[in-house]
């Protein structure tokens, strides 16, 4: 079963409170018994990784391994699109750094933000400007 | 031009000794026993001070082969040198070069021989090169048979009760002065009763003295009576309940039993017989008493691999949001966790196509020309 974003906010409002929904909604990690690239990988797998998944209940996890291959974390959001990170020879805090990352990107594209609003439906009329127009008779 | 105006050139060496004439060779004996006798008689008896080794003259008279000296006691001398199962080993061996007789002979001695007019209607005979290549040129008693148990048994409890089993056989043979001729054979495995027999042996005492209590001696007859008398017995199984059952009537002191190098042998032996786990050398030296030697026994396996220690883990697998696969999560792993291989299957099938690799068809040329490989 898919996670999805609510269409309504719940009864009740709480102002928008309680109708957050983590955009990450799976992790896979893919590990290599014998390589060394992985050794910081199983590590992590072994000591971290257990508290992390129950400190996230709300993400799935899948462990398995992909022999001959460098370590490999992938998340999947509910936009539909995957963030692969290799993580080879990474220490294992640098590898819950980048789980960190991944838990809490929105799983959008990386986009550079240059503008100081940045809309999903930017106006037809343009942003409002006081030193635009006729101006206010106060 | 030569330098050197009376030398017309060098003649080599090979022309100048055949063009010598050969001398009359006489045999090499001859030559040896007219030459060395005397002088070597001289030659020895300055070399060596007091009388020399070997025979008088040992260029002409050959050594008398001696028997070689051995170190060992008289007893172990006498024991054959293979054991009865090998010394009754019947391998069929390669036969001997035979001729074929020919066709005429073979006429002469029966009419009724018609030769073979085509390839079929010959017999077809390997060659002797592939002989020990053929199964049926090996019998049953080539087949390797361990001494040891193959499966090692892993249950704490069932490794505990077959100590117990090994200790008091091992202390009854010693009650009876048997251990010492008993040590370097093979006890037999032992029927359920064997085994049932000696857990009934009580182990009883205090401060490292320990006695047995019970029937020892029917213990001790069914350890010294012949192997083979018996046929071939697997041990008997031990169910994990049985094993808890049977463990909880003991007195836990029993553990305290010091160990000497003898006993320790013998348990060890008896251990890896019954259990298929080997204590090493270093561990069976630093042991001392039993507790030791189930100390050794009780050491965890090392997981092979990374799955199997995760899922031996219960705060990884008690997590409801952690899967965790024992092998590479395939492509067709995925589709069949969505439910949709069986489609894709049924379809694959419906058009004639292979539903995994790619039959006798070329692969993916695309995908080679993309990765740059073709």
């Amino acid at each position: 079963m898919t996670v999805k974003a609510l269409r309504a906010i719940p009864s009740g409002g709480k102002n928008g409170l309680g109708a957050f929904i983590l955009q990450c909604k799976k992790l896979e990690f893919h590990y290599c018994d014998w390589a060394g690239s992985s050794k910081g990988m199983n590590g992590f797998i072994k000591s971290l990784l257990p508290k992390f998944a129950a400190a996230n209940p709300q993400i799935e996890f899948s462990i398995s391994p992909r022999p001959g291959k460098h370590p490999v974390v992938t998340g999947h959001y509910i936009n539909g699109r995957t963030k692969p990170i290799c993580v080879r020879n990474l220490s294992p805090y640098e590898i819950l750094e980048k789980l960190e990352l991944l838990r809490d990107a929105s799983g959008e594209k990386l986009k550079r933000t240059n503008k100081a609003v940045t809309s999903s439906k930017p106006s037809v009329r343009g942003i409002w400007s006081p030193y635009h127009g006729k101006g206010m008779i106060v | 031009m030569p330098r050197i105006p009376r030398v017309r050139g060098l003649q080599s060496l090979q022309i100048a000794s055949a063009s010598s004439k050969p001398l009359p060779r006489l045999p090499f004996a001859a030559s040896r026993t007219l030459s060395t006798t005397a002088p070597v008689c001289d030659l020895r008896s300055k070399l060596w001070k007091g009388p020399a080794p070997g025979p008088e003259d040992p260029y002409t008279q050959r050594p008398e082969p001696e028997e070689p000296l051995s170190n060992l006691p008289e007893e172990a001398i006498s024991i054959p040198r293979h054991p009865i199962s090998v010394a009754k080993w019947r391998l069929s061996l390669p036969p001997k070069r035979t001729e074929a007789t020919t066709e005429k002979e073979l006429a002469a001695n029966d009419p009724t021989y018609t030769p073979a007019l085509t390839l079929e209607e010959l017999e077809e005979i390997p060659a002797l090169d592939k002989w020990w290549d053929q199964p049926e040129n090996w019998g049953k008693e080539s087949e390797f048979r361990g001494f040891g148990k193959a499966e090692k048994e892993v249950e704490r409890t069932i490794i505990e009760v077959q100590t117990r089993r090994a200790v008091v056989e091992v202390l009854s043979l010693q009650q009876e002065n048997k251990l010492a001729e008993q040590l370097v054979k093979k006890w037999p495995e032992g029927s359920r009763e064997a085994l049932e027999q000696a857990l009934a042996v009580e182990i009883v005492g205090e401060d490292g003295k320990f006695s047995l209590k019970g029937d020892v001696s029917s213990v001790v007859s069914h350890l010294t009576q012949h192997a083979g008398s018996l046929g071939e017995e697997s041990s008997p199984r031990i169910t994990l309940e049985e094993a808890a059952g049977i463990q909880e009537k003991w007195d836990p002191k029993w553990k305290e039993i010091a160990l000497n190098d003898e006993t320790k042998f013998a348990i060890r032996k008896r251990i890896y017989q019954l259990t298929g786990n080997m204590i090493p050398d270093s561990k069976l030296g630093a042991a001392r008493n039993v507790r030791d030697v189930l100390t050794t026994l009780f050491k965890q396996r090392k997981p092979s691999n990374l799955a199997e220690e995760l899922l031996a883990k219960p705060e990884v697998t008690e997590l409801p949001n952690v899967r965790v696969h024992s092998r590479k999560v395939g492509p067709i792993d995925k589709e069949i966790e969505i439910g949709r291989w069986k489609v894709i299957e049924e379809e694959l099938k419906k058009r004639g196509l292979p539903v995994t690799g790619t039959d006798n068809l070329s692969g993916n040329k695309e995908r080679e020309w993309m990765t740059g490989k073709a």
